[in-house]
C-alpha cells in the first residue's frame, strides 16, 4: 500500500447568500497518493471548485468559509495551519491548476517573468533562475521554451496557455497538484495532449494529482481512482476498472449511462430525470432521492441519508440499496454490444483507432 | 433542402496586414427534411460563422444559401421575412440568448407578434402549446430567465425556435453548456421533435460522441474548409482525411479498457498557428503524418461523392473505377 | 449584497434618497397650504427680522417671510432641475442609443459632439450658454439641458455597445426583427437601470447647477425665486441676516443629498456586477 500524502477527512465549507448557508462541500473524504491520479467527478455546481479551494485554503472569505474537517499533508492539519504559513504551502508542496488558462495569466507581463516569479518565490536565492525557468518550460512540452521567454499570454495558443500554467504550477516541485477542470476550455485533441502530459508528470515527478472533472471520459483516460460527488458529498469512490465496469450508485450508472448515450428500447438516451437541486435547499433523505429511479420504489430512501459503506476493495458507496436496478429496467451503462439502433459509441472508437 | 453553395466569409481585423485567410472558405452541404447533417470541428474552425449565415445573420462574401432551391441573398422585404420564418436558429448559451429583461412566456410569444399572426388569446394558446411541446408548464411562462436551469432556458429557446413553424432549425452547440445529465434530455426532446414535425437539423458540435449518436450524416471542417463529408457511421468507421482520425482519437471515451498507451515521453505541443501556410496548399499540412509536397503546392479538392474526402492521400483509398453516386 | 445594507430587499441608502425626495416633493405641492404666508407679501415694517414664531426662517430686505419663500422656491427649483434633466435625457438616450447601436459615422459624429461638451468644465459651460442667451427660464433650461446631455449619451452609448454583442440580440434578429423593434425591446429595458441611476445622480447636479446659475444672477429673474436666487440676493445681507443663506442653502443641500443617495443606492441595488 503506497502512503498517502493527503488525506480530506470529512471536510465542510459553506457559502452565505441570501438564502441561507449553501453547504458546497457537505462531508467529503479522500486521499490522494504520489503517483496516482484522483478523479473527482460530478455536475457543475456539485461542489468540486469548493472542494479544490478548500483544501488549499484559497476559499474566497466571504462568502466562503471552512466549516469542519481535515486536510492532513503528511499527517499536518492544514486547516490548524498559522495562515501565514499557507503561502508556503502552496505552491511548494500543493500546487494548482485552473479551467481558464486565459485568465489565470497576467497579460501584461511575459511568460518567462511569469514562470520566473514562481522559480524565484519558491527557491534558494541566487540559482540560476533562467536555466530554471527553460526546464520547467521544457518539462511541461512547450516546444522552443527559450524563443517564449519574451513571448506574452494572448501570442499563444490555448493549450500553450495551459501548459505555461502547468509549468508554473510545477516550478517549485509540489507533491500535490489540484487541476481544477484543466481541459474543459480547450479542443479534443489538445485536451488529449494535455491530459497525457499530466498523466506523463503525474508518474515522472511522483506527483499525487487531484483531477477535477465533468467528463466520465477523461477520467476513464487518465485516473486510477475515481470519487462522484453529488451535491457536495461524494456518493461513491472506486478504482477506475471497477467503476466503469459496475458502478454501484444510481447516480454513478445514471451519468455513465448519459456520457455512453445509451438508448432505451424505444431508442430515447436515458436520462437522469430532473435536475441537480439547490444546495441551500437539500432534500432530506438521500440527497439523490427525487431524482432516484430506485428510490421510487423504497421508502427508505427518504428516511436517515445512507451512510458510506465498503463495497469492495477500495471502492465505497453511499446508497441504501448499491447496485439495485429499478424494476423493468436493467442497468444498461456497460453494455458493449449494440444498444439501441446504433452500436455504441466506444465501440466505434476503439476500430477506428485501430485503423 | 436547406443548401449552402460553396460559402466564403472573410472577417476584417484590424491587426493582419493584407488579405485575411477567410473564416469560412468555400463551405458546401445540404440538410434534407427529416433529416439531422452534422457540422464537426474544433473551436474557431468557422463553424459558427456558417450557422449565422445560414439564418442570414450573416451575408456570405460569396456563395449562395438556397431555401427550397431560392436564394436567400436575392430576397427583399416581406418575401425574405416569410422565407426566413423557415430557418431558424438554437444557441450555445441558452443564458446568453435570452434577454434578461423579458419573461421566457414573452421570449416565446415575440415571435409570433413581431410576424402579427393571430391575436392576443390565440398568442397566448400558442404559447402555451409550444411550453407544453418542449415539455414545461404553463407555470413557468411567467418566469425569468434566470429564475429557470440550463436546461429549461434551453427548452425555452426550442419552443421560441419552434413558433413561427419552421422547416430547418440550426442547432449550434445545442447542448454544450449542458450538463451530462440534462443532455440526454434535451437530445431526446430534439429528436421527438424532428419525429414529429419531419423537421431538417443542422447539428453544430464539437462533441464528436453526440454527433455520432444523432447526425446521419456528417462535415469535418478545419480551419475554415469542410476536409470529409458522409454518412455518420462511414466517416466515424472509415475516417479518411488524417484530421478526421485524429480528431476521433482524441475523444475521450469512457471505457478505461480503451485507454491509450501512457506517453514515456512529453508529449509536445505543435506550434501553434502556421500562419504561413498558403491558400493553395493543404492547411492541415503542418500536422499531418502523411503530408508531402504536394501537399504544400496544391489545395486539395475534393471528388464529390456519397463519402468524400479533400486529401491528396486519403486514408482509404478509392478505386480508380469506382464512379461513386453521380455529383 | 451592496454597500449600506439592505432592508426587506430595498437598499437603505436608496429608501433614505427617496424618502428625502418625498419629502422635498411633498413640501412643494403644499407649499400653499404649509408656507405661513404669501411669499411675495411685502412687510417693510418686518424688514430682516431673525427667524422667530411668527417667521420660523426670519424675513428678507422686504419683510417676505423666508420659510414662505424657501417652500415656494422649492417648486421652482425642482421644475427647473426635473425638466432639465428630462431634456438631457431625451437627447442622450436617443443619440447614445443611435451612436452605439449603429457605430460607423453616426457614432463617429456623436461621440465627436460628446467630447467637445465634456471638454469644458460643466459649470463653465452653462455660464457660457446662459450669459450667452442672458437671463431667463428659457435659457436656464437649455444650459442646463446641454450640460447634462453628454454624460448620460456617453453611458447609453456604451451600454448599448455591450449590449448588442450579447447573444440574445443575435436571437433577436435570427426570427426577424427589425432596428426599432430591437431598440424597443431589448436594448433600451436593458439600458433602464444605468439610466435611471444616471439620472437620479444627475437631477442633484441639475439642482445644484440651477443654484450656481441663480446664485451668479444669471438664472431665475424676480418675482420668481428659486433656491440658488434666494441665496443670491440674501448674500448682500450676510453679516446682518444669516439666515437669508442658511436656509435655501439647506435646502438646496437636502434635495441634492437625496438625488444622491436615491441615485447611489439604486446602484448598488440594480447593478448586477455588485449583487451577490
Ligand atoms: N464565490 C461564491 N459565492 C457564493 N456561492 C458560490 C461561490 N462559488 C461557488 N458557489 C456555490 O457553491 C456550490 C458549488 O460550487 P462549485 O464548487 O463551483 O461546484 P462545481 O465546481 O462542482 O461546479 C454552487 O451552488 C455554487 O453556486
Ligand atoms: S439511497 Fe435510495 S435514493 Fe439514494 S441513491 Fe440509493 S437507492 Fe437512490
Ligand atoms: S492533403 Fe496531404 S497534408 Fe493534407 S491531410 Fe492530406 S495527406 Fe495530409
Ligand atoms: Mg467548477
Amino acid at each position: 500500500m503506497v502512503e498517502d500524502v493527503l488525506r480530506v477527512i470529512d471536510l465542510r465549507a459553506e457559502f452565505r447568500s441570501a438564502r441561507g448557508p449553501v453547504k458546497a462541500v457537505d462531508g467529503v473524504s479522500f486521499s490522494l497518493q504520489p503517483g496516482r491520479t484522483l478523479a473527482l467527478v460530478g455536475e457543475s455546481g456539485s461542489g468540486k471548485s469548493a472542494t479544490a479551494l478548500a483544501i488549499p485554503r484559497l476559499l474566497p472569505d466571504p462568502p466562503g468559509r471552512v466549516t469542519g474537517g481535515q486536510v492532513l499533508l503528511r499527517g499536518r492539519d492544514l486547516l490548524e495551519l498559522d495562515p501565514d504559513e499557507m503561502p508556503r504551502v502552496r505552491g511548494r508542496e500543493i500546487a494548482m491548476v485552473f479551467q481558464e488558462p486565459a485568465s489565470a495569466l497576467n497579460p501584461v507581463m511575459t511568460v518567462g517573468d511569469q514562470v520566473a516569479e514562481s522559480v524565484r518565490t519558491h527557491r534558494r536565492p541566487g540559482g540560476p533562475v533562467r536555466a530554471a525557468v527553460i526546464e520547467a518550460l521544457a518539462r511541461a512540452g512547450v516546444p522552443a521554451p527559450e524563443k517564449r521567454l519574451r513571448q506574452y499570454p494572448h501570442e499563444l495558443s490555448g493549450g500553450l496557455k495551459q501548459r505555461v500554467l502547468i509549468a508554473i504550477a510545477l516550478a517549485c516541485g509540489p507533491s500535490v497538484l489540484i487541476a481544477d477542470e484543466p481541459t474543459t476550455a480547450l479542443d479534443v485533441t489538445v485536451q488529449a495532449r494535455i491530459l497525457d502530459l499530466l498523466a506523463y508528470l503525474g508518474r515522472r515527478l511522483g506527483l499525487a494529482l487531484l483531477l477535477i472533472t465533468h467528463d466520465l471520459g477523461v477520467v476513464a483516460r487518465t485516473a486510477e481512482r475515481v470519487a462522484v460527488m453529488y451535491a457536495g458529498r461524494v456518493v461513491e469512490t472506486a478504482p477506475v476498472g471497477r467503476f466503469f465496469r459496475s458502478p454501484l450508485h444510481p447516480y454513478s450508472r445514471g451519468l455513465l449511462e448519459a456520457a455512453r448515450m445509451t438508448r432505451d428500447d424505444t431508442g430515447s438516451f436515458r436520462v437522469i430525470d430532473g435536475a441537480v437541486p439547490d444546495l441551500a435547499d437539500l432534500p432530506s433523505g438521500c440527497r439523490f432521492h427525487p431524482r432516484c429511479a430506485v428510490a421510487r420504489l423504497r421508502a427508505a430512501c427518504a428516511g436517515p441519508p445512507p451512510p458510506a459503506r465498503e463495497a469492495g476493495p477500495g471502492h465505497t458507496v453511499e446508497c441504501w440499496y448499491p447496485g439495485e436496478a429499478a424494476v423493468g429496467r436493467a442497468w444498461a451503462g456497460c453494455a458493449r454490444a449494440p444498444a439501441g439502433p446504433r452500436p455504441a459509441a466506444a465501440e466505434v472508437n476503439s476500430r477506428s483507432a485501430g485503423l | 433542402m436547406l443548401v449552402c453553395e460553396d460559402l466564403v466569409k472573410t472577417y476584417r481585423t484590424r491587426r493582419s496586414v493584407g488579405p485575411a485567410r477567410p473564416a469560412v472558405d468555400g463551405v458546401s452541404l445540404g440538410v434534407a427534411p427529416g433529416e439531422t447533417f452534422a457540422l464537426v470541428g474544433e473551436s474557431g474552425c468557422g463553424k459558427t460563422t456558417v450557422a449565422r449565415m445560414a439564418v442570414g445573420l450573416l451575408r456570405p462574401a460569396s456563395g449562395r444559401i438556397l431555401l427550397e432551391g431560392r436564394d436567400l441573398a436575392r430576397m427583399r422585404g416581406r418575401e425574405l421575412m416569410t422565407l426566413r420564418r423557415q430557418v431558424q436558429i438554437v444557441f450555445q448559451d441558452p443564458a446568453g440568448a435570452l434577454d434578461p429583461r423579458q419573461t421566457v412566456g414573452g421570449a416565446v410569444a415575440e415571435p409570433l407578434l413581431l410576424h402579427r399572426l393571430g391575436g392576443p388569446s390565440w398568442r397566448r394558446r400558442e404559447t402555451e402549446r409550444l411550453f407544453r411541446q418542449v415539455g414545461l408548464g404553463p407555470r413557468e411562462m411567467g418566469r425569468f430567465p434566470h429564475q429557470l436551469s440550463g436546461g429549461q432556458k434551453q427548452r425555452v429557446l426550442i419552443a421560441r425556435a419552434l413558433s413561427l413553424r419552421p422547416r430547418y432549425i440550426i442547432l449550434d452547440e445545442p447542448v454544450s453548456a449542458l450538463d451530462v445529465s440534462v443532455r440526454a434530455q434535451i437530445l431526446n426532446l430534439l429528436a421527438a421533435i424532428q419525429a414529429e414535425l419531419g423537421l431538417g437539423y443542422l447539428l453544430i458540435s464539437h462533441d464528436l460522441a453526440v454527433v455520432r449518436n444523432v447526425a446521419s450524416r456528417a462535415a469535418v471542417m478545419h480551419r475554415g474548409r469542410l476536409v470529409e463529408e458522409g454518412p455518420v457511421e462511414e466517416v466515424w468507421s472509415r475516417p479518411a482525411h488524417p484530421y478526421t482520425r485524429a480528431l476521433l482519437k482524441a475523444i475521450p471515451v469512457p471505457d478505461p479498457a480503451l485507454r491509450p498507451e501512457p506517453p514515456s515521453s512529453p508529449p509536445p505541443e505543435p506550434e501553434a498557428d502556421p500562419v504561413g501556410a498558403r491558400a493553395d496548399s493543404c492547411l492541415y499540412e503542418s500536422l499531418c503524418p502523411r503530408s508531402a509536397r504536394l501537399c504544400r503546392r496544391r489545395r486539395p479538392r475534393p471528388e464529390r461523392a456519397d463519402h468524400w474526402v479533400a486529401c491528396h492521400y486519403p486514408l482509404i483509398l478509392r478505386r480508380r473505377d469506382d464512379p461513386g453516386p453521380p455529383r | 449584497m451592496g454597500r449600506g445594507g439592505s432592508l426587506a430587499g430595498l437598499n437603505i441608502m436608496a429608501l433614505a434618497g427617496a424618502g428625502l425626495i418625498l419629502g422635498v416633493v411633498a413640501l412643494a405641492i403644499a407649499a400653499p397650504s404649509l408656507a405661513p404666508t404669501h411669499p411675495d407679501r411685502l412687510s417693510l415694517e418686518e424688514s430682516l427680522e431673525p427667524p422667530g414664531p411668527g417667521h420660523p426662517f426670519g424675513t428678507d430686505y422686504y419683510g417676505r417671510d423666508v420659510a414662505s419663500r424657501v417652500l415656494f422656491g422649492t417648486r421652482v427649483s425642482l421644475a427647473i432641475g426635473l425638466s432639465a434633466q428630462l431634456i438631457a435625457l431625451v437627447i442622450g438616450v436617443v443619440l447614445g442609443a443611435l451612436a452605439g447601436y449603429f457605430g460607423g459615422w453616426v457614432d463617429t459624429v456623436i461621440s465627436r459632439a460628446i467630447d467637445i461638451f465634456l471638454a469644458f468644465p460643466d459649470l463653465l459651460l452653462a455660464i457660457g450658454i446662459a450669459s450667452a442667451l442672458g437671463p431667463g427660464l428659457p435659457s436656464i433650461l437649455l444650459a442646463l439641458s446641454l450640460v447634462g446631455w453628454p454624460g448620460l449619451c456617453r453611458l447609453v452609448r456604451g451600454e448599448v455597445m455591450a449590449i448588442r454583442e450579447r447573444d440574445f440580440i443575435q436571437a433577436a434578429r435570427a426570427i426577424g426583427a427589425g432596428h426599432a423593434w430591437m431598440l424597443a425591446r431589448h436594448v433600451l429595458p436593458n439600458v433602464a437601470a444605468p439610466v435611471l441611476i444616471a439620472s437620479s445622480l444627475g437631477m442633484g447636479s441639475r439642482i445644484l447647477q440651477e443654484a450656481s446659475l441663480s446664485f451668479l444672477g444669471l438664472g431665475v429673474q424676480p418675482p420668481l425665486a428659486s433656491w440658488g436666487s434666494m441665496v443670491h440676493y440674501g448674500l448682500r445681507w450676510l453679516s446682518r441676516a444669516p439666515w437669508l443663506v442658511i436656509f435655501p442653502g439647506l435646502a438646496i443641500a437636502v434635495a441634492v443629498l437625496g438625488f444622491h443617495l436615491l441615485g447611489d443606492g439604486l446602484r448598488d441595488m440594480l447593478d448586477p456586477r455588485l449583487r451577490d
